[in-house]
């Protein structure tokens, strides 16, 4: 007892009186400061004061992996020694690539130099950007599936839905992401960062993710004594929106505290041509807490999240011959104020709750982690004022216990995982049925990271059970995940490969939907004899680049086997409703290539250019067809102007243009239309007006592009309802 | 510091207020959807219907108190519109004029 005693009070002592202290330098030794020093394991940011030093009160457990990150300079992730010299140095950039795949970080998808991971920082993206899911279809080989700012969806390389799996701080994001009226379900609010796998390479969290793997990171806690945090507040014209939120941050030795809010509301979207899309509208509501326990050998934290949506759902006809009704007929030719922020019909009445509780250890030089997560999504569907056509909650708890073991160039990471998920009608209207889920996962993941090569491999097994009394259902699904990946660097030149075979078993909706849904204007059909779906993914990655110019050519290819998919019949239900069923093709093909270029020229040291193009080809080989809804391919150009070093009026920060060439997409299935080309441009002007003040004046579809983007949810009716025309957008953010 | 926390209070005053709650009109025009044959629906306007009444006709259909020809087809007094062949939803705001 005395020997336990004495440990906790040297534990206690060390807690109180150890320091660990930094020094960041450039490579000329001058101390740069306001560097953001990131200790991954301790999810804690510190900042490096204007002589370059950093201090965190508490020791730094060895291996402990630190990033260093400032805008203009690489950025440099170090494994922590005790017993050497904390300095580092960060060598200055021309060319900051960190949107095209080339920067170090730390990732929680597993190595980002082994594995194909991208990363977009979202900080601040709710001034610097309209929506959540807008700011990521900027990557390369992003897209997404819209009908406004209300539902929007991420699709990578022409996949989504239940084959793209979004976690949010370790927890997956279960919201009935199977329909395509069904939005990701949560905002920008607290964010700092996504990391995204295209394919199946995460092992870790990719069961079932045959598309991809979407990773959303809370903004890290922050050191601060007295309360520091921002207020923020943005408009957009075209949709009427206004949307505020604040963030605070407060700390006391080891107790730290996260917490935001968000209020959000918008009117229909104006269309090119002055009308407005009625029943775009939507409201949102979420607030956020995160509160954490850092010492030097435990980190516990545990977040809260509440997410409201009340989304319209536009361009709602009843059935028929959908290219036959007018535009006009889902159109306002005026908005009146007082009205249209309510809710009409049909919307979606969405409550998201999510409970995370994760814990890390480290013994040993071993960390051990154990994460739980509870998720509840209350799905109303409302085509009547009084009577939902569905409600629906979807409850879903995780338990994961991870090991990750150390070794000078070897990193073993392995664990377990364990999913209950339970689907619930409350009313009698359904379009699936009252099951329960049970899913079992365990993984192995070895990496090896010697400077100039390095390789991944691992292996994934998932037992599914799915238990359905309405339909006597009770049936259990094996799946074997693998990915394997090798990364070699010489000079400026880098390679990585990538194969990864990942296996996903039908959802409830797939088997067992029945009815009508409102959302899609279609009655829905599935199919219990539905069988696992099966993909194989290649990726190749080159990157180059020197000071001033980098690109990468990224090309892939991917067979599914066993591709579920929901296809139109010639039938009608009520002879108003097209009904659709649940069905399988043999072999799918999706092949494509994204490059990217990077541009800095010498004489014009302030400008970066960046452009990504997108390729992609996705075909059922049973019958030689195209896939539909493929995504059209696309350019994307980014000219940023930075003029942080000049004191021009109210302190202009930058100047940021951004153009978007979406190629016609022709390659279509048999029931569906092409879609033409079009242009897209919009420009943003970053300032500090005032101290610790960002201000954010832009314009989106600058030229009043009419366009139908050929994956819009509300491509079919009317003959395409057009995204929203030129609007005008203006933010503003106070940090304390 | 003090500024900082006033500032805060205040956003969040404005910020609650904000949120105000949903409330619908209880009242709606409501259509009855009759497919025609040359595949499109027509809906056939049957009045505005308000608080039970609308829950009771969403809910149960609605019921023909007298014959009705709607496009050709004639419906017996008693011939019931399912739930789902009801619609109630408002519709944009139109000018005067055609655009």
């Amino acid at each position: 007892m005395r020997i336990a005693i004495l440990i906790v009070l040297s534990n206690f002592y060390c807690f109180l009186f150890s320091q660990t202290s930094g020094l960041v330098l450039d490579e000329n030794q001058y101390p740069i400061s306001e560097v953001d020093v990131y200790i991954s394991d301790l999810n804690l940011l510190i900042q490096t004061d204007l002589n370059g030093e950093f201090y965190f009160d508490s020791y730094i457990i060895d291996n402990t992996y630190v990033q260093f990150s400032k805008y203009g300079y690489s950025s440099k992730v170090v494994k922590y020694q005790n017993n050497e010299n904390f300095t580092i140095i960060l060598r200055q950039l021309h060319v900051k690539l960190d949107e095209i795949g080339i920067k170090e970080s730390s990732s929680i998808l597993g190595n980002n130099k082994t594995i194909n991971i991208e990363n977009k920082l979202l900080k601040n993206n709710f001034v610097s950007s309209t929506s959540l899911v807008e700011s990521i279809s900027r990557l390369p080989g992003v897209q997404m599936i819209s009908s406004g700012l209300g539902i929007q969806k991420v699709v990578v390389r022409g996949l989504s839905g239940l084959r793209v799996v979004t976690f949010l701080n370790g927890m997956r994001i279960s919201n009935q992401e199977w329909a395509n009226d069904h939005g990701i379900g949560f905002t920008d609010l607290g964010l700092n960062d996504v990391e995204l796998i295209k394919g199946a390479a995460s092992l870790k969290f990719g069961g079932e993710a045959i598309g991809g793997v979407l990773y959303f990171k809370d903004s890290p806690f922050v050191k601060s004594t007295i309360p520091s945090g921002f207020i923020a507040s943005k408009f957009d014209n075209s949709h009427v929106l206004f949307s505020n939120q604040f963030g605070m941050n407060w700390s006391k030795k080891s107790f730290f505290l996260n917490a935001y809010g968000q209020h959000s509301a918008s009117a229909d979207y104006r269309l090119p041509d002055n009308t407005y899309l009625f029943n775009s509208r939507l409201n949102n509501q979420s607030f956020k807490l995160a509160m954490g326990i850092l010492s030097n050998d435990i980190q516990t934290i545990f977040r809260y999240q509440y997410n409201a949506d009340n989304l319209g759902i536009p361009a709602h006809v009843h059935g028929g011959d959908l290219t036959s009704i007018s535009i006009d007929d889902l159109t306002s030719d005026f908005l009146i104020l007082s009205e249209d922020f309510k809710m009409t019909r049909p919307t979606q009445f969405i409550n998201n709750h999510l409970f995370t509780y994760e814990t890390k250890y480290r013994l040993n030089n071993i960390n051990y982690s154990f994460f739980a997560g509870h998720f509840i999504n209350n799905l109303q569907e409302y085509d009547k004022w009084t009577v939902p056509a569905f409600d629906m909650d979807l409850s879903t708890s995780t338990f994961r216990f991870n090991l990750d073991i150390p070794f000078s160039y070897i990193d073993i990471n392995t664990g377990i995982q364990h999913q209950i998920q339970s689907n619930f009608n409350n009313i009698t209207d359904r379009l699936i049925p009252d099951a329960n889920t049970n899913e079992s996962g365990v993984y192995f993941i070895v990496n090896y990271d010697k400077k100039k090569l390095g390789f991944n491999s691992g292996l994934r097994l998932d037992y599914k059970k799915i238990m359905c009394s309405e339909y006597s259902f009770n049936k259990s699904f094996l799946s074997f995940n693998t990915s394997h990946g090798l990364f070699y660097k010489l000079n400026d030149n880098v390679l990585r490969m990538t194969y990864s075979s990942s296996f996903r078993a039908p959802h409830l909706s797939e088997l067992f939907s029945y009815g009508l849904h409102h959302g899609t204007m279609r009655f829905e059909i599935g199919d219990v004899n539905l069988q696992v779906e099966k993909s194989h993914q290649f990726d190749l990655k080159y990157q180059w680049n020197d000071d001033h110019f980098g690109f990468v050519v990224n090309p892939f290819t991917q067979i599914i086997n066993n591709f579920i998919s929901i296809s139109p019949t010639d039938g009608f239900y009520n002879s108003i409703y097209r009904i659709y069923n649940y069905t399988q093709f043999n072999n799918v093909q999706i092949s494509g290539c994204e490059l990217n270029v990077h541009y800095h020229p010498h004489f014009i040291h302030n400008l970066h250019i960046e452009q990504s193009y997108s390729f992609i080809n996705a075909q059922n080989k049973d019958n030689d067809s195209y896939i539909s809804r493929t995504p059209s391919n696309k350019i994307k150009t980014t000219l940023n102007l930075d003029l942080s070093q000049y004191n021009i009026l109210l302190n202009i920060k930058s100047f940021t243009i951004y153009h978007l060439y979406s190629f016609a997409q022709t390659n279509i299935s048999l029931f569906e239309e092409s879609t033409n080309s079009y242009n897209v441009l919009n420009m943003d002007l970053f300032l500090e007006p005032f101290k610790r003040t960002t201000l954010v004046i832009g314009a989106n579809n600058i030229l009043n592009e009419e366009y139908v983007p050929h994956i819009s949810r509300v491509r079919d009716v009317a003959g395409g309802v057009p995204n929203p025309g030129r609007s005008f957008h203006v933010s503003l953010k106070y940090d304390f | 510091m003090k500024y900082n926390f006033l500032l805060l209070l205040a956003f969040l005053a404005i910020f609650f207020i904000a949120c105000e709650e949903d409330d619908h009109d209880e009242c709606q025009e409501c259509h009855v959807l009759c497919a025609l044959d040359d595949g499109t629906t027509h809906e056939h306007e049957i009045g505005e219907f308000c608080g039970d009444d609308l829950h009771d006709i969403e809910a149960n259909g609605y019921t023909l108190p007298s014959e009705m020809t709607i496009k050709g087809v004639t419906y017996e007094a008693g011939h019931v519109f399912a739930p789902n062949e009801l619609c109630c939803e408002a519709h944009g705001h139109e000018d005067d004029h055609d655009h």
